[in-house]
């Protein structure tokens, strides 16, 4: 396994002279002892010295090195004396990050000769530095700034000229600063090796290095924002965070959960003075790791954003005005509306909100009144997907273990838009091959340029099934493009010939593609299985259920991933599953045929935009049959903007609440900054009406009424936390400037910083370092801000052991820093699944065409469209159809065309991509959402149009102007 | 293909190259590609071809190598920016790379170079303003027991001496 | 010495009229029968063969060639293809030894090959050739169409079963591929960087699989040894080193040039007699016995052999045994600046000690050379010399580039001080005039020129 973890119970370091021996769960065969300055140590096998410093805490300068990305040698820095044995006197030095751990070693970090060339080797490395600390945005949170002076460096001697660079544009997400480069190529290393994006390169050579693009461009891979914290200097920075910058120590951070996509990544998100000024990775063994994709990096504008709610609203048709409310105004009109739920009053869930507000709301209106905020095939894909996590043996695995997987199967997900972490996992997945060659050699996982080099192209086996090209295709062994029809064939092929070997019997006659899948699968020691609900395909997701079902029967070791929608998806399934018939609708199409009868009085809508998933002029119909419409949302959505009340909810910074993952993982997310007065979380607001007054009983009524979220009891004792403890955890970083001075009280005009009763945090610095409350408290919570005594820089983060696993006792397993996982294996798991999918694909008529939705990570995802520079990355809106198709149809390229359904239209230019599946057409998901999975489609007339086209000349029929 | 430059916004939209390979150039890298196990251990050997046709590499060559290859740009550029010989900047007719290595410059090699910079009214990395000459020195050229030496136009000179540069010079003048 | 058995075999087939670069000449001197024999020996006799001879490599670091090929897995198993390259990449300061076996007898070094592709299974070889060996290039191209055309490559080799070509790349310039691993990247299509080793090539290599790279000189050995026995090679050798090399001296001797002669000749003889001793009115001041990369030697070590470990034993290495001389009129530091700016030039740029700390070198030396130096700097420089000491960087190309400076440093110190002292150079009135203002030529292509701001 990669991770290498610690191994005692304080501070990872076990003195094998005092009596109390570690007792690690393997025992003490995964252990090995070493002497470091006279001191024994025992760490775990398999890992560099380096990694085995840094988790035993001590400080060993570095600049390559990265625990996700492994050793190389180039920097130099890490340089630590060896001795032979206990005479030997002199030693030599050895680069602890290309060192091995043998038993018995012997070094020195203090000895003079391994300082003196590690002072030399920074003052080397500095001599092109352009020490301009004061304006570059990494100051205070600087990994080469924490070296220098670990490595005693503070006089210099350089007196040659600097070598100067012009710096590139490289789109909305970084700027670059090329002068400060010192050469360590972990930007490259990232960009290239561990993401597989090509654009960014390394140029020239000698002490004339550059790294940046062939020219000026915005990078294209989708986790360039990680450069910044790649970066050990200023090279890359945030440039969104440039726009509102704030140095290190002034940021209230708090450890929370980005609400994009259905991953459930761990974020520390950064807040000054009210608005959220960056978003940092929070490391989590298990899910993110050290990297998030740029929507979850970048897309916290919506916290920000001039539409925000701050007052709750009225319409006052009378006036023809709306009015401001105060809060208490706003819950007795709320009463008033809804005063005794019956069965005109109806309300609507959210996708993006915690599950905390949805209970309430179903508590409120019970689950006959409660619709989804999702479409109706949506709904039932999620209650499909719970219904199999419960009753077979079948449930998600986390991404640390996809990453753990020999060979995968992907079923019609484009997981590189709807779920970015997870196919940079799966990139990592595809090198495990390579490992195991490298590992014949004798060649450890960390030693990334040996492994490369031996491993050269070979790459684990990765089938992906799908309706269009794919930017994983570059490590597919097989990349199968196929129609709805056809991949259902093909599937039902793999789910036969599994169950040919699960029932021993000889082999069916099927295509070679599925030969070759099943074979790779049935080879592998670790087989995994992913599909998704984008494409909203109930028989496929079905199939690939069974498959993956029939494939955990044949090899215990099966891993599964079903990738979701939304932030907050996944435990709608699970909320209207209990009095529902299975596979029933409560989703917008049946909300709208239900606003249809003209029997709804009151409408109660919680942060869901309807616009984005139904026809502007069928809603508007349908809203116009509504007596009162209350909408509780952060933004002025056009759902709000429809609305006779709107209440402002606080956003995921400035509130506490629970998010499950599609991974079935159950976290928390804490507030980062206190809401101004009039925003409410939601089920604050409607708190008096479900008789519920505090979060803990709240939590406490979900435990019960729906049991398979019985684990969120454990965050009911958030509100115990500041009981259980004294000591609260700083949401600032400490800081060694003037500021804390004696006169800082007259000099320094800040305001005074609130009082958070909620959290474990407080609003100063004046608190407790995470990592240290992490020693002490039961309950521990990972640190605001990533700091521990001599690195103030992000890095921190990367030393092996002091995020998380320092304390394994409370730390690794502490469901604050890990959250729960919902779904464990059913030891009862029936063999057959609990449902019988009779759905077969409806048969188009002549004049329809199949529907494929063409994801992008920068235009899908809801609130991160309010943040600009996200949505500037995002493509144009095009329909895409296989030249063949499009003959057939009698269509020219970039001719614009109409598709039409019985739920939406829209117009769309036409684009022919021959990695199209035939016999389809794919268009944005945001009008996928609105058509469905079919449409008419007709020719527009061809206009005269100038050869570059841009996005205005693609309007949609309907004006319904995504965000 | 659907490739991340057809999805993103126009800025990094790559310029269409205009100078595609010729068919020489076509057949060569062709015939480079069936010899190597992997696509990119071309990546040198095209460059040079790409020069050899069109005295330099440049960045409409570039592109149109990568078009052409399937290679990205900034790898070939990573490749071509690396070594001495690739020449990324134009370069006049004939390339003189005066020897600048020690066995040369004990035997008065600097002397050489600092008369050829006179002569041409260039300094190291220069090229005339009539494009006749281009002056990169080069290290050891491998003839140390002919000190100062020269190659250009593929030919080593032995034993230069001051006196006979300008002659020397003239001769390529006469050629191109 | 048997009359019958030459003692000169690199050179015993290079006739005055210099016509053995032909194939028809070669094996009229009685080239091939080397490999000829070695089709009637099995893998393993070739190999004890090899290991027996004590042949080093002759490109610079010495390593005993028979242990290096025994490291390359054998048997049905064995991962292939598997690869044999010729390093021919010659680029070390005051080295020219290469260019001429190249240029002379090109077929020695494929016989060479074929007789490491027939003792190790390998199926291609390459020759990785400096781009700048126009005369090599045209030679061996022809060499190889006409192997290829008299059956001495491809399929089936003079019906023996043995399948092997080979490729001649050329390389895009830089010193840095004379490392093996820098070498392989580069024939992969990269950056030459050096790889983190092990693996050890003979174990993964060239697109991963096993491969052999050795220099010019060794794989030329190879048909001799065979051919005569590994006997008659050790003891053409006149101490404890086998065989004959190729020794070359440049600088200001009367006749600069090449000889092969026996292994441990003592260097006064080369330098006297071969090279005909110094130039009047020059005095020998100090000599780097193997090239550009190989510390100091003075005069007082005029008479000890030229054998790895002798020289080694005197602070210095054999390097690649061409040997420059450094007079009493050219200036030391001169001489030292201008072998630390090539060697900060040719860095890769992969490790700090290389990448920065040569260029930090540089600067002082610079500055001492014209002048401005103070007695620090000299400091400065034994601490960088410290400082890119073998295992402080990835390669050895700084250790290698710093040898020169630090046996300077210890010869000629005084030199150094009479500089700062006198505030300029005391060679000034023999130093080359005009220096240029940063004294660093600009390489286009190497510098990254279009992303500077100067």
């Amino acid at each position: 396994m990669r991770q290498a973890l610690l191994v005692s119970k304080v501070l990872g370091v076990t003195n094998m002279n005092s009596s109390n021996q570690p007792q690690s769960p393997e025992g003490t065969e995964n252990l090995i002892s070493l002497t470091i300055d006279n001191q024994s140590y025992s760490v775990e096998k398999g890992q560099n010295l380096l990694q085995a410093c840094l988790s035993l805490g001590l400080d060993l300068p570095y600049f390559c090195w990265h625990p996700a990305m492994g050793s190389v040698g180039s920097c130099r820095q890490c340089a630590v004396t060896q001795y032979q044995n206990s005479e030997d006197t002199r030693g030599r030095l050895v680069m602890s990050c290309m060192t091995p751990l043998t038993e018995g070693m012997i070094i020195s970090l203090k000895d003079d000769k391994s300082q003196q060339f590690r002072e030399t080797n920074i003052e080397a490395i500095m001599t092109n530095h352009p020490h301009d600390c004061p304006v570059c945005e990494e100051g205070g949170n600087c990994h080469l700034q924490d070296m220098t002076l670990m490595s005693k460096h503070i006089n210099r001697r350089y007196s040659g000229k600097k070598r100067t660079h012009l710096n590139q544009f490289l789109g909305p997400l970084l700027n670059h600063e090329m002068n400060r480069c010192i050469g360590c190529y972990r930007c490259v290393r990232f960009y290239r090796d561990y993401c597989g994006d090509k654009d960014l390169n390394v140029f020239g050579s000698k002490s004339h290095l550059y790294f940046g693009r062939a020219e000026s461009g915005v990078l294209q891979s989708h986790f360039s924002g990680n450069l910044a914290q790649v970066c050990p200097t200023g090279v890359f920075t945030d440039k969104p965070f440039s726009h509102h910058y704030s140095r290190k120590w002034d940021l209230q951070t708090a450890p929370a959960i980005c609400p994009h996509c259905s991953l459930g990544c761990n974020i520390n998100l950064g807040q000054r003075s009210g608005s959220i000024r960056r978003i940092t990775n929070r490391h989590h063994d298990e899910v993110n790791g050290h990297f998030l994709c740029n929507t979850g990096l970048f897309g916290y504008e919506h916290v920000n954003h001039n539409e925000r709610l701050e007052w709750p609203l009225k319409r006052n048709n009378e006036h023809k005005t709306t009015d401001k409310l105060t809060p208490e105004q706003a819950q007795t009109l709320l009463a008033e509306y809804c005063e005794t739920p019956n069965e005109n009053c109806i309300a609507v869930g959210s996708v993006r909100t915690h599950i905390e507000n949805n209970a309430a709301l179903l508590k409120l209106f019970g689950e006959q009144q409660f619709y989804l905020g999702i479409d109706d095939s949506h709904a039932q894909l999620l209650n499909m997907l719970c219904s199999a996590y419960h009753d077979t043996s079948l449930s998600p695995i986390s991404l640390a273990e996809v990453e753990r997987c020999d060979a995968a199967l992907i079923i019609n997900e484009d997981i590189t838009h709807t779920a970015p972490r997870l196919a940079l996992s799966l990139r990592q997945m595809s090198r495990n091959a390579g490992l195991k060659q490298a590992a014949k050699l004798g060649i450890k996982y960390w030693q990334d340029d040996a492994v490369r080099n031996i491993a050269q192209t070979t790459l684990s086996p990765v089938h992906i099934v799908q309706s269009h090209g794919s930017e994983l295709s570059d490590i597919a062994t097989q990349s199968i493009i196929l129609n709805s029809a056809a991949q259902t064939v093909l599937l039902q092929e793999i789910a036969s010939l599994l169950t040919t070997h699960l029932n021993s019997q000889a082999e069916q006659p099927a295509s070679s593609e599925a030969k070759a899948i099943v074979n790779d699968l049935m080879a592998a020691e670790y087989p995994l299985v992913i599909t998704g609900v984008q494409n909203r395909d109930l028989k496929q997701v079905s199939l690939s259920i069974e498959i993956a079902n029939t494939l955990k029967q044949l090899k215990q070791d099966t891993g599964f991933y079903a990738v979701t929608q939304d932030g907050n998806d996944l435990h709608l399934g699970m909320m209207t599953a209990n009095s529902h018939p299975k596979n029933a609708s409560q989703g917008l199409d049946s909300l709208l045929k239900r606003l249809n009868s003209g029997t709804v009085e009151t409408l109660i809508i919680l942060e869901t935009d309807l616009y984005r998933y139904l026809d502007k002029s069928q809603l508007d119909d349908a809203l116009n049959q509504v007596k009162q419409i209350v909408v509780i949302d952060q933004l002025l959505t056009k759902t709000a903007a429809m609305a006779d009340l709107i209440l402002p909810a606080t956003s995921f910074a400035e509130s506490y609440g629970c998010y499950l993952s599609s991974e079935g993982r159950l976290q928390l997310s804490f507030a980062t900054m206190v809401p101004i007065e009039e925003r409410l979380t939601p089920w604050q607001w409607l708190s008096t009406q479900i008789g519920i007054p505090s979060y803990c009983e709240l939590v406490l009524w979900i435990s019960e009424q729906l049991p398979q979220l019985k684990a969120i009891e454990t965050f009911a004792e958030l509100a115990r936390f500041n009981e259980l403890s004294p000591f609260r955890v700083a949401r600032q970083a400490v800081r060694s400037s003037s500021r804390t001075a004696i006169d800082a009280v007259e000099h320094v005009k800040e305001e005074q910083p609130p009082i958070d009763l909620n959290g474990p945090f407080t609003h100063s610095m004046e608190g407790v370092a995470g990592f240290r409350q992490a020693l002490v408290q039961p309950i521990s919570v990972l640190p605001a801000d990533q700091w521990s005594p001599k690195w103030n820089s992000d890095q921190a983060g990367s030393r092996a052991g002091v995020n998380h696993t320092r304390d394994q006792s409370s730390s690794t397993t502490s469901p604050w820093t890990q959250g729960v996982q919902i779904f464990s294996p059913n030891p009862q798991a029936k063999r057959e699944l609990g449902y019988q999918q009779t759905h077969s694909s409806m048969p188009l008529e002549s004049e329809q065409i199949r529907l494929t939705p063409s994801a992008n990570l920068y235009a899908d995802f809801e609130l991160a469209s309010y943040s600009k520079a996200l949505t500037s990355l995002a493509p144009h809106k095009l329909a895409r159809i296989h030249p063949e198709t499009a003959s057939k149809w009698q269509l020219e390229e970039n001719q614009q065309i109409r598709l039409y359904s019985d739920r939406s239209q829209v117009a769309l230019e036409c684009l022919f991509d021959s990695n199209q599946a035939k016999s389809t057409i794919s268009v944005p998901t945001n009008y996928f959402r609105q058509l469905g999975t079919w449409a008419r489609l007709t020719p527009l007339p061809a206009q005269k149009r100038s050869e570059t086209s841009t996005q205005e000349s693609t309007q949609p029929l309907s004006n319904e102007e995504e965000r | 293909m659907a490739t991340k430059e057809q999805q993103t916004i126009p800025v990094s939209v790559i310029e269409t190259p205009d100078i595609s390979l010729s068919s020489k150039e076509q057949q060569g890298i062709d015939e480079l590609i069936s010899h190597s196990p992997q696509l990119a251990g071309i990546t040198i050997d095209a460059l040079k071809l790409i020069q050899a046709e069109r005295g330099w590499v440049s960045d409409a060559s570039l592109h149109a190598l990568s078009l052409y290859t399937q290679i990205p740009v900034a790898d070939l550029d990573s490749v071509a920016t690396f070594y001495n010989l690739i020449f990324r900047q134009p370069v006049g007719k004939v390339v003189l790379h005066p020897c600048d290595g020690i066995s040369c410059d004990l035997m008065g090699g600097e002397h050489i170079r600092q008369c050829l910079k006179q002569q041409l009214n260039i300094t190291a990395g220069e090229t005339t303003p009539d494009n006749r000459f281009t002056l990169i020195p080069l290290p050891c050229l491998g003839a140390c027991d002919k000190a100062p030496v020269m190659i250009a136009n593929k030919q080593l000179f032995e034993n230069v001496t001051t006196d006979e540069l300008p002659k020397l010079l003239s001769t390529f003048n006469e050629v191109s | 010495m048997n009359q019958t058995l030459p003692h000169n075999p690199l050179t015993r087939f290079i006739t005055d009229d210099e016509s053995c670069w032909s194939i028809e000449q070669y094996q009229n001197q009685g080239g091939y029968q080397g490999f000829r024999k070695s089709l009637t020996l099995s893998q393993e006799q070739l190999l004890d063969t090899l290991k027996e001879s004590n042949l080093r490599g002759r490109g610079g670091a010495g390593f005993p060639t028979g242990l290096k090929w025994s490291f390359v897995p054998r048997g049905d198993d064995a991962p292939s293809p598997r690869y044999l390259i010729v390093n021919a990449d010659e680029m070390e300061p005051g080295t020219f030894k290469d260019r001429m076996l190249m240029e002379k007898t090109p077929h020695q070094i494929i016989e060479g090959l074929l007789i490491g592709a027939q003792t190790l299974g390998a199926s291609i070889g390459y020759i990785f050739l400096r781009g700048d060996y126009y005369l090599a290039e045209k030679r061996l191209t022809k060499a190889l169409q006409e192997c290829r055309d008299a059956n001495l490559l491809g399929e089936n080799i003079l019906g023996s079963g043995l399948d092997f070509d080979i490729h001649l790349h050329t390389s895009a310039g830089r010193y840095i591929c004379g490392e093996e691993t820098a070498l392989i990247n580069s024939m992969e299509g990269k950056r030459a960087n050096p790889r983190a080793k092990p693996p050890f090539p003979q174990v993964a290599g060239l697109w991963g699989k096993p491969t052999i790279v050795n220099n010019v000189e060794t794989f030329c050995n190879l048909p001799h040894i065979i051919h005569f026995g590994p006997q008659w090679f050790k003891d053409l050798g006149l101490n404890d080193d086998a065989g004959t090399k190729i020794f070359g001296v440049s600088g200001r001797v009367n006749h600069p040039g090449l000889w092969e002669l026996p292994m441990g000749t003592p260097i006064r003889d080369i330098i006297e007699q071969h090279a005909g001793g110094m130039r009047d009115g020059y005095t020998l001041k100090g000599f780097l016995p193997g090239g550009g990369s190989t510390d100091f030697l003075v005069a007082e070590h005029l008479d000890i052999p030229m054998d790895y470990d002798t020289i080694s034993k005197q602070g210095s290495r054999m390097g690649t045994g061409t040997i420059i001389i450094l007079d009493d009129r050219y200036c030391p530091v001169a001489m030292v600046l201008n072998l630390i700016k090539f060697f900060a030039q040719e860095s890769c740029g992969w490790c700090t000690p290389c990448r920065d700390g040569l260029p930090w070198a540089q600067v002082l030396l610079e500055k001492i050379e014209h002048g401005e130096g103070e007695p620090e700097d000299i400091n400065q420089l034994e601490e960088l010399c410290r400082f890119a000491a073998p295992g402080n960087t990835f390669c050895a190309l700084a250790p290698g580039a710093v040898e020169p400076l630090q046996s300077a440093l210890k010869y000629f110190r005084e030199d150094f001080e009479a500089h700062i002292n006198q505030a300029c150079c005391p060679f000034h009135d023999k130093k080359r005039q005009g220096i240029d203002e940063t004294g660093t030529p600009c390489i286009k292509g190497s510098g990254g020129d279009k992303y500077e701001q100067l």
